[in-house]
């Protein structure tokens, strides 16, 4: 039986290649998504804590905990206390970085027993130990504290620098507390023996630095254990505190949530017997991050999903085709007694052969394409810098196996369709063409009605969709299984149309037809079914091409434009202003006063524009006897409009129409326009704006001459998320003056800096670093634009949707071909029978290609229009997926026409290797042996 | 003595096989078809009848001989005149059902007019060719729909359709039960009779031979006995 099954797989090799094709990459885009998906959790993650680390400064999982020791056992002791605490890796199971342990009686007041110009010192100090000092410090002056007590009864300790100064000590010094006792009661005296610092700037021991110990002396650590912990007969008080830093690097996500919760768990459970145990920072970063892996793995996966069903199709459909081939084989199969179970064992046998090579060239292929979606950068490009750690995990082979076991069904189920047939039956059923089932029962229109309720119940709740996206939750898997619906359901549908124009261009002509136009056209309108699914899938190729496309780059220009206008322009920035506020804050009575820094070194940097620009969020204005707050920016005109970057299109006049008229008046303003459209106000009024804050009082009266939609850096709402994930939305206003005006009338107070270095930013931090910029705010919109493209959600959408297309372009080019190269095949006697009458090559040929202009020419319009339907319906609410919560532009739909281009090119490759076999067996055909083909 | 219309004379053909073997299918072959007559080529299976008949009817070149369609050398002509050659002047009618399976019956017999670029009333020749083979009632069937007698008469009255100066039928009863096959011939007769139409055919079934006008016997690959 294997045998037979092996010579079947050569035989057949090019069908089983195919099929091949299609097992691998099933199983290889079946098992990214998991790897894909763990290896962006783990991404987001580590960004998460990084981000933290570079924002705070701080250790991202830093676990901090101080209890007093205060008896011999029970809930203050010491073993309960430090016991938790040791036990807090292993209970999250997460390996700590460090673990510093900083045990510290009480204060005493100790008095010195040296005496310095005759005075003897009496201060509070307090005597600690740290453990594992020895390892990381390094010593200034002396050495490290002695083991054991000294032979005449001293402790020796250790300062810190800051100590030196605090609490004016000196290797050498010796002193004597005035309360604290050894367990024989003689007084506990101590001896400085050294000084001592951290010795590397970067060891997280460290992370308090060695100056938190301002007021402390340390003793061995071992010391301080035997004399006042355990080895000790009385009970001394001292706080045992705790910094434990966790490994974050280890965490995995799987474990996040777990992790969130024993941490929450344990502070609950033991903050009572620490004096401080507080829910460390780190519980927040992994809840934003449990709350975004959702949205962004959810919609990651329902990315695939088109893809996937395409591939299925595309492996029922060979198998189907292959089996077409070979129903005679299998019917004579059975009339030799081959039993039901045998058939079926034989295609089982096959299906395995061919899962278990997909299942090992599959998985590695999958790793591959997991890599290669993580370097991806845009639609069709995959050059980011960063890489991707793809791990192949159990999971992994879970959905392998699941992808096996899809395929084997979708290569048995035509066997158990055709399992009944016997030879007498394919005999039959040959000289039958019934309408197809989805024709008869009208599921084209049925699925396109769904997709369109499906794209009209989304379309409505649009600004709901949105609330939800901004607020946590992923898109509804619902909606991109519409736009798929709507997809497949316009494909079919126009199977129906293009059937009918067909028969319309047959019937027109149908008296001068030349045999060979007449031919073909009878072939497509007799035989529409045979051709009826590669047309579908042609058709889904183009529609998905250019749906895909048109997704992706959307979102990513989408977005990317927002940023752009977000920020204003590529460098917003403010230096450090010199001032009097020290002065203000001894005497109230002074002002507030402002040294304004150069500017005019600003003409040294290359750029296309530098501008001076004056905010105030809290300005405010009075409109009919209320006061609205508002934005209010200052500007100089000329400046700012080489500075400023603004997309053409948003405003009703050019954007340099608004800076002229302003500019015509130095108490002019511009407002924006729900000043007019919600508080009536309209050009030629006059208002009065203030500011009233901490720093800054004063106020100015201007006229109206303008009002704009949008304006740089302006966001017309903004979407507040609350603490409990609700949003809620609030309206936004703004008033653009003169920056002269403003500084004239209120005050000269800092601005920033707008600069404009057209899409180049790395001059400005030379620039930065030779004029020694103190810079005290800065926004690099360049930057942040191009960072969107890495982000999580954004690349695995450029990477799922780019994977899916070639996909798409590979199996409707392979499925092609072979449709084309079975349809001779199965056709050979009717091209003998048609060679005989006296049909000429050319003939045969022109009507071959004419059937392929028919079913190809067509199903590429058809897919083109579908697609670009599809895009207009969807993409605008697919794109919410993708909103962050400073989305202000409107969204423009991008199709980008080399995208188009190319994909046409593929399939125009595709329909001349098609040709060009085509032609070649027509050339090779005899007549005569085509004619034996009938006589089996 | 009647004219000839097919004059083949030493016709060989030699299949070349891979490996370098070759089989020699027709020996020295020399046959002559008389114009309107019905000429029977019998022998059995794999004699080298239908390799013959294609060769006479131009669907194949033999490796050497000569062979005359009236004062034509068909030998001689390239694919393109033997094309027009089949088109214009031959008619097929096949073993195995040859009707083209997307036409309706009307659309199989027309589709040889349109093809011989015939000049005439096409709707009137194909319901007379169909009428004169019985089957003037089923014009508008699919051939799926036809026993395979009558589907075998639409193929003679598709070959006869376009008035060919002579017509090949290659075992045309093989498939077809003794009293089908018997009609069939019955047709081919009368049509011969009262069309004058010239008519090759091949048989294997000895039965029919004798309703022949002139009659060959091949062996393998070798005329047997010429008979008249």
């Amino acid at each position: 039986m294997f045998h037979l099954v092996l010579q079947r797989i050569l035989h057949k090799k090019w069908m089983v290649i195919s099929l091949l094709i299609g097992n691998i990459l099933l199983i290889a885009i079946t098992v990214s998504n998991p790897m894909y998906q763990d290896a962006t959790r783990r991404r987001m993650l580590t960004d998460e804590f990084t981000n933290y680390l570079e924002a705070n400064n701080e250790y991202p999982m830093t676990i901090r905990t101080t209890g007093l020791v205060r008896q011999k056992g029970g809930r203050g002791s010491a073993d309960r206390i430090r016991g938790v605490a040791d036990a807090i890796p292993s209970t999250l199971g997460i390996d700590a970085v460090v673990d510093v342990n900083y045990l510290k009686m009480l204060s005493d007041e100790a008095s010195s027993l040296n005496v310095h110009k005759g005075v003897q010192d009496v201060q509070k100090i307090y005597l600690g130990a740290l453990k594992d000092l020895d390892k990381h410090a390094e010593m200034l002056s002396g050495n490290l504290p002695a083991k054991e007590r000294t032979a005449d009864g001293f402790i020796e300790v250790v300062i810190s620098q800051a100590a030196m100064v605090n609490l004016n000590l000196v290797v050498g010094e010796e002193m004597e507390f005035k309360k604290f006792k050894f367990s024989d009661d003689t007084p506990i005296k101590i001896r400085v023996v050294g000084i001592y610092t951290n010795s590397d700037a970067e060891d997280p021991f460290w992370t308090d630095g060695p100056d938190v110990y301002f007021d402390s002396v340390l003793l061995d650590y071992d010391l301080f254990v035997s004399l006042f912990t355990t080895g000790s007969k009385v009970t001394y008080q001292y706080n045992d505190s705790r910094l434990i830093l966790l490994d974050y690097t280890k965490l995995r996500p799987e474990h996040a949530a777990e992790v969130l919760n024993t941490t929450r768990a344990l502070v609950e459970e033991h903050d009572s017997i620490y004096s401080s145990f507080e829910e460390p920072a780190y519980t927040a970063l992994i809840e934003k991050f449990l709350g975004e892996e959702n949205r962004i793995v959810t919609t990651l996966a329902i990315l695939q999903v088109p893809v996937i069903v395409l591939l299925c199709a595309f492996i029922f459909m060979i198998s189907r085709q292959m089996l077409e081939m070979e129903e005679n084989e299998i019917a004579l199969l059975k009339s030799r007694g081959a039993s039901k179970r045998q058939v079926l064992t034989m295609y089982l046998l096959q299906s395995f052969v061919l899962s278990g090579i997909s299942f090992v060239i599959g998985i590695p292929l999958g790793a591959l394409i997991c890599k290669i979606l993580g370097a991806s950068s845009a639609f069709l490009k995959f050059d980011s810098p960063r890489s991707l750690k793809v791990e192949i995990t159990s999971e992994v082979f879970i959905y392998a196996l699941i992808a096996v076991a899809v395929s084997m069904i979708m290569t048995l189920l035509p066997v158990f369709k055709r399992d009944k047939v016997s030879i007498v039956a394919v005999k039959r059923k040959r000289s039958r063409s019934d309408k197809p089932l989805w024709k008869k029962l009208y599921l084209d229109f049925i699925i396109f009605g769904v997709s369109l309720y499906g794209f009209y119940s989304f379309n409505s709740r649009q600004d709901e969709l949105l609330l939800r996206v901004l607020s946590g939750e992923s898109l509804d898997p619902l909606l991109f299984l519409s736009s798929s619906l709507f997809i497949l359901g316009a494909g079919m549908i126009s199977l129906r149309i293009q059937n009918l124009l067909v028969k319309l261009i047959y019937n027109i002509g149908k008296k001068g037809w030349k045999p060979a136009e007449y031919t073909s056209f009878l072939q497509l309108v007799r035989t529409g079914n045979k051709q009826a699914f590669i047309m579908v899938f042609l058709i889904l190729t183009v529609a998905f091409g250019m749906f895909n496309t048109t997704v992706a780059r959307t979102i990513l220009a989408n977005a990317e434009n927002n940023t752009e206008y977000v920020y204003g322009t590529d460098i917003v920035e403010q230096e450090y202003w010199k001032n009097n506020a020290s002065f203000v804050a001894v005497d109230p009575t002074l002002e507030l006063v402002y040294g304004e820094p150069d500017f005019t070194k600003y003409i040294e940097l290359n750029a296309k524009g530098v501008a001076k620009v004056f905010t105030n969020e809290s300005a405010s204005i009075s409109v009919a006897g209320a006061k609205i707050k508002t934005d209010l920016m200052g500007i100089d005109t000329k400046s700012f409009g080489e500075a400023a970057k603004m997309k053409d299109g948003l405003l009703k006049y050019d954007f340099y129409e608004y800076l002229n008229v302003l500019s015509t008046n130095p108490d002019a303003v511009l407002m924006s326009s729900n000043f007019r459209d919600k508080l009536g106000v309209k050009i030629g009024d006059r208002i009065t704006y203030e500011i009233n804050d901490k720093t800054i009082e004063g106020s100015n009266t201007a006229v109206v001459y303008g009002f704009f939609d949008y304006w740089p850096a302006y966001r017309p709402s903004v979407v507040n998320i609350m603490e409990d994930s609700s949003t809620s939305i609030e309206e936004k206003y703004m008033i653009v003056a003169h920056l002269s005006t403003i500084q004239e009338k209120i005050g000269v107070y800092p601005y920033k800096v707008w600069i404009n270095m057209e899409g180049k930013t790395d001059g400005f931090y030379d620039f930065a670093t030779e004029k020694n910029l103190m810079i005290t705010s800065m926004a690099d919109g360049v930057r942040a634009k191009e960072e969107i493209a890495s982000e999580p959600l954004f690349q695995g959408t450029n990477g799922i949707l780019t994977m899916s297309f070639i996909t798409v372009l590979l199996i409707c080019g392979i499925g092609y071909v072979i449709y084309w190269m079975l349809s001779i095949k199965s056709r050979e006697l009717l091209f003998g029978i048609f060679r005989a009458m006296g049909m000429s090559r050319k003939e045969v040929i022109r009507m071959l290609i004419n059937e392929q202009v028919f079913t190809g020419v067509f199903g590429i319009a058809f897919g083109l229009v579908i697609g670009y339907v599809a895009s207009v319906l969807y993409v605008p609410i697919i794109q919410i997926a993708y909103s962050a919560s400073d989305r202000v532009l409107p969204l423009e739909l991008i199709t980008q026409r080399s995208d188009v281009v190319r994909l046409l090119i593929i399939i125009a490759l595709m329909f001349v290797i098609c040709l060009s076999i085509l032609i070649n067996q027509v050339f090779k055909m005899k007549i005569s042996q085509a004619l034996k083909l009938g006589e089996d | 003595m009647q004219e000839n219309i097919i004059v083949a004379n030493k016709i060989n053909r030699i299949f070349e096989l891979s490996g370098g073997n070759s089989i020699h299918v027709l020996k020295d072959v020399s046959v002559d078809i008389p114009k309107g007559a019905l000429t029977i080529l019998k022998g059995p299976s794999g004699s080298g009848k239908t390799t013959l008949m294609n060769i006479l009817g131009a669907l194949d070149a033999p490796t050497s001989g000569s062979l005359r369609f009236g004062d034509k050398d068909i030998i001689a002509m390239s694919e393109d005149q033997r094309e027009k050659l089949r088109r214009k002047h031959f008619g097929f009618v096949f073993q195995s059902v040859s009707l083209i399976p997307m036409m309706t019956v009307y659309e199989n017999v027309e589709f040889a007019l349109r093809l011989s670029d015939f000049k005439g009333n096409r709707k009137e020749r194909v319901n007379t060719c169909l009428k004169m083979v019985g089957l003037a009632a089923r014009v508008d069937h699919m051939p799926q729909e036809l026993s395979g007698g009558e589907q075998q008469r639409v193929a003679i009255a598709r070959a006869i359709a376009h008035q060919p100066d002579i017509i090949f039928a290659d075992e045309p009863t093989a498939e077809l039960d003794s009293q089908t096959a018997i009609n069939v011939v019955n047709i081919f007769k009368n049509l011969v009779k009262e069309e004058g139409v010239t008519f090759v055919m091949t048989t294997h079934d000895t039965s029919l031979m004798s309703a022949g006008d002139a009659a060959y016997t091949i062996v393998g690959g070798e005329i047997e006995q010429p008979e008249t």
